[in-house]
């Protein structure tokens, strides 16, 4: 990958020139300059493009697994191989939201505008995983449970969370200003993050129709290792692909922001 | 079991269409964006240009002055 040197600004954050000999010091420094748009324009394409091509590699080594290599499941035959679009994008429309919830927790205690950026662009994608966990459910439960949909505590609060990003997209663009839409959205996320470890923790909570938790990053999985494997990866995947649009949508919102700016013209002239 | 594929077909279909949807959205969105800013570069330095011009030639016009040397035209289109 081609690695690039950030450049330096003279009008960068004021902190930015405060040195510092710790690591804490150098990192908050480092996170300063790269929250000026200069900087962080010509930082994220380089990232945005390797995460995009690793994110298609790894998506055609996941679904080539998934899809041809993985035995079919004993019980559900094959349509047991909806999960392996169906877990990544629901671990993803979980994390996007806590992501969000972060970054306007910083927005709002520093007005750091970079991680009001953030908040905004990480919008649409999460919806975008929250719509596909919900669609592909509904499609594995068909022929597993002999419905779409039932009122699950699981998938009804699933549901909740992408009518919460719906919420938040809504609230930014009734704003006409952005960074009081931005806050707005910000507050939003920090309300609904609630709902988080409600849909984490609803199936051992309730008694509910959705099975319980296979697959664990820290403890030992459920799951044959020839069927857990490409869910791995895919999971992998979906993290490519949500930094790398993650990038992009803030690249455009930064060009919507800033394009009177002298240094988006020199910044458009050079990629 | 074979009879489960029009599920797997229809969730794959939701998961590519809804992805595509929101790379291609942004992507189209950015080259919008450059087109505008690009366009509105040139049109900024058209005008200085035919100011700069109109200005040296006016009678009173100091010698030696001339259009405003900017780069806005370069913006990338």
């Amino acid at each position: 990958m081609r690695t690039t040197k950030l450049p330096t600004e003279p009008d960068a954050a004021p902190s930015a020139s405060l040195s510092s000999t710790t690591l804490g010091g150098g990192l908050w420094a480092w996170l300063n300059r790269l929250g000026s748009p200069p900087i962080f324009w010509a930082w994220s394409l380089p990232w945005q493009r390797t995460c995009l091509v690793l994110a298609l590699i790894t998506l055609a080594i996941g679904l080539y697994g998934g899809l041809m290599l993985a035995p079919p499941d004993y019980l559900q035959g094959n349509s047991f191989r909806i999960i392996y679009i169906h877990v990544p994008c629901a671990y993803m429309s979980m994390f996007v939201f806590v992501f969000m919830a972060v970054q306007g927790a910083a927005a709002l205690i520093w007005r750091i505008k970079l991680c009001e950026i953030f908040v905004v662009a990480a919008a649409p994608t999460g919806a975008i995983f929250t719509a596909v966990t919900l669609a592909s459910g509904m499609l594995w439960g068909r022929p597993t449970w002999g419905t779409y949909w039932t009122w699950d505590a699981r998938l009804t609060s699933e549901l909740v969370l992408l009518f919460l990003y719906m919420g938040v997209i809504a609230l930014y663009h009734s704003y006409q200003e952005h960074r009081a839409g931005a806050r707005a959205a910000a507050v939003l996320s920090l309300i609904g993050v609630v709902n988080i470890p409600i849909i984490h923790y609803s199936v051992e909570w309730f008694s509910t129709l959705h099975q319980g938790q296979t697959v664990s990053l820290m403890g030992n999985s459920k799951m044959a290792p020839s069927m857990l494997w490409p869910l791995l990866v895919l999971i992998v995947t979906a993290k490519l692909y949500w930094i790398a649009a993650l990038l992009l949508k803030s690249r455009v919102l930064m060009l919507r922001l800033e394009r009177s700016k002298a240094w988006v013209r020199g910044a458009l002239a050079a990629t | 079991m074979s009879d489960h594929w029009p599920y797997i077909a229809a969730a794959y279909g939701t998961f590519f269409a809804l992805f595509g949807y929101d790379w291609c959205s942004s992507l189209f969105e950015m080259r919008r964006l450059r087109r505008d800013i690009s366009a509105r570069a040139r049109r900024d330095h058209v005008a200085a240009t035919a100011q700069g011009v109109s200005s040296s030639t006016r009678p009173d016009a100091p010698a030696g002055v001339s259009a405003p040397d900017t780069h806005a035209g370069k913006a990338h289109e």
